[in-house]
């Protein structure tokens, strides 16, 4: 029950973080012409890379948060 | 002419391949050998979602609106986010109540409403009207492009309908739709088959995209900086490198919308909820899904910048750009494959859009309208299922048709993605009620009725209303100068509200009324009925084990209800439904009322909730009065917590499973002993736990359990960190009413300890055993050291009496008895002088005297030994005769003791056969002859019977080597 409790805070607590990230005013910040990433436009480049870190941090979470019991299976085999 | 045929049969061939693939899973699944069934197939039938709006839309919007078309897929990976915690709970509740449309689950959980049904039904039908509408002009537009080419201009679409590709087009995917969707009644409303082909039409046009976004940037340019350079250098285009201004709101508008839609768009409620597998899945997805949209937006940005600098003066259309590009090229396999790509998207999008909603509009419209208005006697009526299948096959031709029309005739100026935004504003419009209705039990069915109808009406004026004006159906000055010019009305500035754009603004003022009305009158106005009551707690605790409370009238006839269901499903499953319930819901069917609850859910499950209660209804009448339904509720919870705080801090481990061997009910012991939690072992089973060997020895004593039908105690074995586990476990099936088992329920106690104390003792009995055996042998050896003819007579005397105890059947302890005392029989003869023992003749009187004592002192030697058998009696009785013509006392039959008996009839046998230092062997034949010529005077009768019978049948035979 608690592993579960801790997997559901922790992905309530990245949603949050990700609804942040990718939301005015943060976006804003990356919004320049002037600046880029090699020679892609940095607002492409902020938003690209927060999303794949975001969809390895959910992948990270779903499969490692308290998850004893995968363990413990391959223990008792 | 003949690429015209190309492109036509090619577009047929594929469909086909997707009927194939569909009908190959529907075989798979009939064969219980589901290929959905896992987590890749799940999230790629999630993908769905990416509709030709995603295949073509999204590189039209980037030419005019740069990043933001890419707020439609942030929004669901983020709200992937929120799918364990949020998803899970639908699911379990849609399964839980056999709820398989979104207007079921709306209606459900605000007290089984037949206006909520109803009103989300219409938004629906009306919600999604663009977005088929969408689909169909995305691959009338696509054939068209590839028939007019080499002609690069968008053409407009034909005027004649029946020289119109769109309009064959969207009857084979009716065609589609109603063979793999509508074809049967299934009372989860799975379809497998769709499920296998959108999962396939899903990698298809992941492929598709991905193929034409690297042809674009390494063939058609040098790589993705080259297209960003060139951008660069045209005036203007480098505005679509930034956000400002009003971007950012409508950026998080629609971030949010797609937050909504991923869950509550009929389509996606359909692939996520009701095709669900397995709850687990979920878990998966939640990344799967993401990255998945991920990959298909990976060369949006790119194509639309290469679309831009390859065709700067306009004439194509952005949204074909995906197209036009490889064709412009003369690519034409790629353009094919791409056109696939989009056509696939395009149909698996309306099929699973056609299925939810004409489930939707037979069980949560029609069937309860017909219901309520007595057009369908359900009294009469032989069977309803064909009605109903009917019923789904006309929606979805009219569904087909509608879309068709509105795209022909209406909103067929419009680009993609407005058409699409327009029906991700109406799915939004359910999510209130849905996540506050899961979380919080306040919400009313007042409330859920006012806040939706009042969303839809305002969504209705500010996003619908204007399209019609903007088509020409409605004068223009609709939008420009308000309903018969009043101002404050415009729908894109109600109010007076100026700034945003249309999609924020409709949005924004259609959620508050939504919300803010929904709130309100939920808080002001309670729950009217105990159903409304009963329903808020039963999808708010639905993690909690399941409580029972009826609301119906037990005096009505069983047969009545069976009857009804029959109607609706047919006979043949009614009979296996009725025998499921145990096993479905683990309850005992022990008040009439519990039975109609689960009838209602059986039939809610293939003709929705609203329609099922009124069903139900006429069969069987609704309490009138019922218990106050807060105590009820809290008699019920506080039983179960006493049963809970019992069950926890007993130490043994309390399980108790369905007969199918999945988890119910678990004690805390047992999860520690696990190490799992509670809620990961409800609905597994011991194969999901326990290494395959040990779940099935588990299983196979459950079966024994049920197959018994009492109490059964076995040891189990389990593997803990520190070591193999004992449990001496206690197993009985659990019955309902008739007398039907529904579960094994199991007590395990750990008795490791006892085990290696038993073993402990068990090993020290037998160590001291084996000293006093040997101590006896070491005795005989002693006497017979002295005399050795007699060397090894002993010990074949205990041979033969065991034998012939074994053959009368004496029991373990008798039989090691005589073996004992048949061991040291002679033990007396250590007393006599070694020249009477060995002599070579005949003895004297006198000296036959000394021998017979030997009994006598034999005994003398023993009878002090404390030993579990009488062996001093036994060696003191060995030489009596049952005539009382025996030596020392001359006892009589019955004083004189089996053993004793055994050993004398062997003694006699052994000596006779043996050489003797006073004459040679005789041999065996003539030593029977002896006995039997004694039997019943010296010799007991059943001795010298079972001592003849080992020798005449063979059975005995003395091992010789005792010889040595």
């Amino acid at each position: 029950m608690d592993s579960e409790k801790q997997k559901n805070s922790r992905l309530i607590i990245f949603f949050f973080i990700g609804v942040i990230l990718l939301n005015y005013p943060i976006l804003s910040l990356f919004s320049d012409n002037e600046r880029n990433v090699f020679g892609i436009p940095l607002l492409y480049a902020f938003v690209f890379t927060t999303w794949a870190l975001l969809i390895f941090i959910t992948a990270l979470t779903v499969r490692y948060t308290g998850n004893k019991t995968s363990q413990h299976t391959d223990k008792a085999q | 002419m003949l690429w015209k045929y190309v492109v036509i049969l090619v577009a047929f061939a594929y469909l086909g391949v997707m009927f194939g693939v569909a009908y190959y899973a529907e075989k798979r699944a009939a064969a219980g050998r589901s290929i959905i069934n896992n987590p890749w197939v799940y999230s790629l039938s999630i993908a769905v979602y990416c509709t030709t709006w995603t295949y073509y839309g999204s590189v039209g919007r980037a030419t005019t609106s740069g990043l933001e078309f890419l707020a439609v897929y942030i929004g669901p990976t983020l709200m992937a986010f929120l799918w364990w915690p949020v998803l899970k709970k639908i699911v379990r509740i849609c399964k839980t109540h056999r709820i398989t449309t979104i207007a079921g689950f709306i209606s459900s959980r605000y007290g089984k409403s037949l206006t909520l049904s109803i009103l989300v039904t219409v938004f629906s039908v009306v919600g999604i009207m663009p977005y088929i509408s969408l689909q169909l002009k995305a691959v009338s537009t696509s054939i068209n492009g590839l028939l007019q080419h080499p002609e690069m201009i968008t053409p407009a679409p034909s005027i004649v309908l029946w020289s119109d590709t769109a309009f064959y087009v969207a009857l084979i995917m009716a065609a589609f739709t109603i063979i793999f969707g509508a074809r049967n009644l299934d009372t989860f409303e799975r379809h497998e088959g769709i499920v296998a082909a959108v999962a396939f039409e899903s990698l298809v046009k992941l492929l598709a995209s991905l193929a034409v976004g690297i042809f674009v940037v390494y063939g058609l340019h040098n790589g993705i900086l080259d297209i960003f350079d060139k951008a660069r250098a045209v005036p203007h285009l480098d505005t679509l490198f930034t956000m400002d201004g009003n971007d950012y709101l409508r950026w998080s508008t629609i971030t949010f919308l797609s937050a909504m839609a991923i869950m509550f768009l009929p389509r996606q409620f359909q692939m996520m909820v009701v095709e669900n597998v397995n709850e687990n899945h979920i878990k998966q997805a939640a990344w799967i899904f993401p990255l998945y949209l991920f990959a298909i937006n990976l060369f949006v940005l790119p194509i639309a910048f290469s679309g831009i600098l390859r065709f700067p003066f306009g004439g194509v259309n952005p949204d074909t750009f995906v197209l036009s590009l490889p064709l412009s090229a003369h690519y034409h396999v790629l353009a094919m494959f791409v056109f696939l790509g989009g056509l696939s998207a395009a149909t698996a999008m309306i099929a699973v859009t056609s299925i939810a909603i004409s489930t939707m509009v037979s069980n949560d419209l029609i069937l309860p309208l017909m219901m309520r208005f007595g057009v369908l006697r359900i009294n009469r009526q032989k069977d309803f299922s064909g009605h109903i299948l009917k019923i789904r096959q006309i929606t979805i031709i009219i569904i087909l048709l509608l879309g068709y029309i509105n795209f022909r005739w209406i909103s067929g100026s419009l680009t993609l993605v407005t058409m699409g935004l327009i029906s991700f504003a109406a799915a939004a419009q359910f999510a209130p009620l849905i996540l506050c209705g899961i979380f919080w039990k306040g919400g009313t069915r007042l409330g859920a009725i006012t806040g939706l109808s009042g969303g839809f009406a305002v969504w209705t004026y500010t996003m619908l209303l204007p399209l019609f004006s903007q088509s020409g159906w409605l004068p223009i000055s609709f939008i420009e100068e308000g309903p018969f010019g009043i101002s404050i009305l415009r729908p894109y500035q109600l109010f007076g509200l100026e700034g945003f754009g249309w999609l924020e603004h409709g949005v924004f003022w259609s959620l508050l009324v939504n919300i803010g009305g929904y709130l309100i009158v939920s808080l002001v106005a309670e729950h009217r009925s105990s159903t409304g009551h009963i329903q808020a707690e039963l999808f708010v605790d639905v993690f909690r084990p399941e409580r029972r409370t009826s609301s119906w009238q037990d005096n009505f006839a069983i047969s009545d209800l069976q009857k009804l269901l029959c109607r609706f499903l047919g006979d043949e499953p009614v009979e296996r439904i009725f025998s499921l319930y145990s096993r479905a819901f683990a309850g005992s069917i022990e008040e009439k009322g519990d039975l109609v609850d689960y009838a209602e859910k059986i039939l809610a499950g293939s003709i929705g909730s609203a329609s099922a209660r009124l069903a139900v209804a006429s069969v069987v009448q609704q309490a009138t009065v019922i218990k106050d339904p807060i105590t009820a509720e809290e008699s019920i919870r506080e039983s179960e917590a006493r049963l809970q705080a019992i069950m926890d801090n007993t130490s043994t481990a309390i399980t108790l499973k369905d007969t199918q061997g999945h988890f119910i009910l678990i004690n805390r012991k047992f999860s520690e002993m696990v190490d799992m939690s509670n809620e990961e072992i409800v609905g597994k089973t011991d194969y999901d736990i326990f290494p395959e060997k040990l779940a099935d020895k588990y299983r196979e004593n459950d079966r024994k359990a049920q197959q018994e039908g009492f109490p059964i105690q076995v040891e189990e074995t389990i593997h803990h960190p520190d070591g193999r586990h004992t449990y001496l476990a206690i197993k009985f099936p659990l019955y309902d009413t008739s007398r039907t088992p529904y579960g094994i329920c199991s007590i395990a106690t750990d008795i490791t300890e006892r085990k290696r104390s038993e073993f402990d003792l068990q090993k020290s009995h037998d160590r001291l055993k084996q000293a006093l055996e040997d101590t006896i042998t070491a005795i005989a050896r002693a006497v017979e050291a002295r005399d050795l003819y007699v060397a090894g007579h002993q010990r074949r005397v205990a041979q033969l009496a065991v034998a012939i105890a074994r053959e009368m059947g004496l029991s373990d302890d008798q039989i090691e008895g005589v073996r004992m005392g048949a061991m040291i029989h002679d033990i007396g003869k250590i007393h006599l002088p070694a020249e009477i023992l060995n002599k070579p003749a005949r003895l004297l009187d006198t000296e036959f005297a000394l021998v017979k004592s030997h009994s006598e002192v034999g005994y003398e030697i023993l009878k002090d030994v404390t030993l579990p058998w009488p062996v001093a009696q036994i060696v003191h009785q060995h030489h009596e005769h049952i005539d009382g013509s025996g030596y020392p006392h001359g006892l009589q039959e019955n004083d004189i003791l089996i053993e004793s008996k055994i050993v004398c009839v062997a003694d006699v046998v052994e000596a006779m056969a043996g050489h003797r230092p006073y004459r040679p062997a005789k041999g065996i034949q003539k030593a029977l002859k002896e006995i039997e010529k004694h039997k019943g005077i010296y010799y007991d009768p059943k001795v010298v019977e079972a001592c003849l019978r080992l020798f005449n049948e063979k059975i005995f035979t003395f091992e010789e080597k005792l010889h040595s």
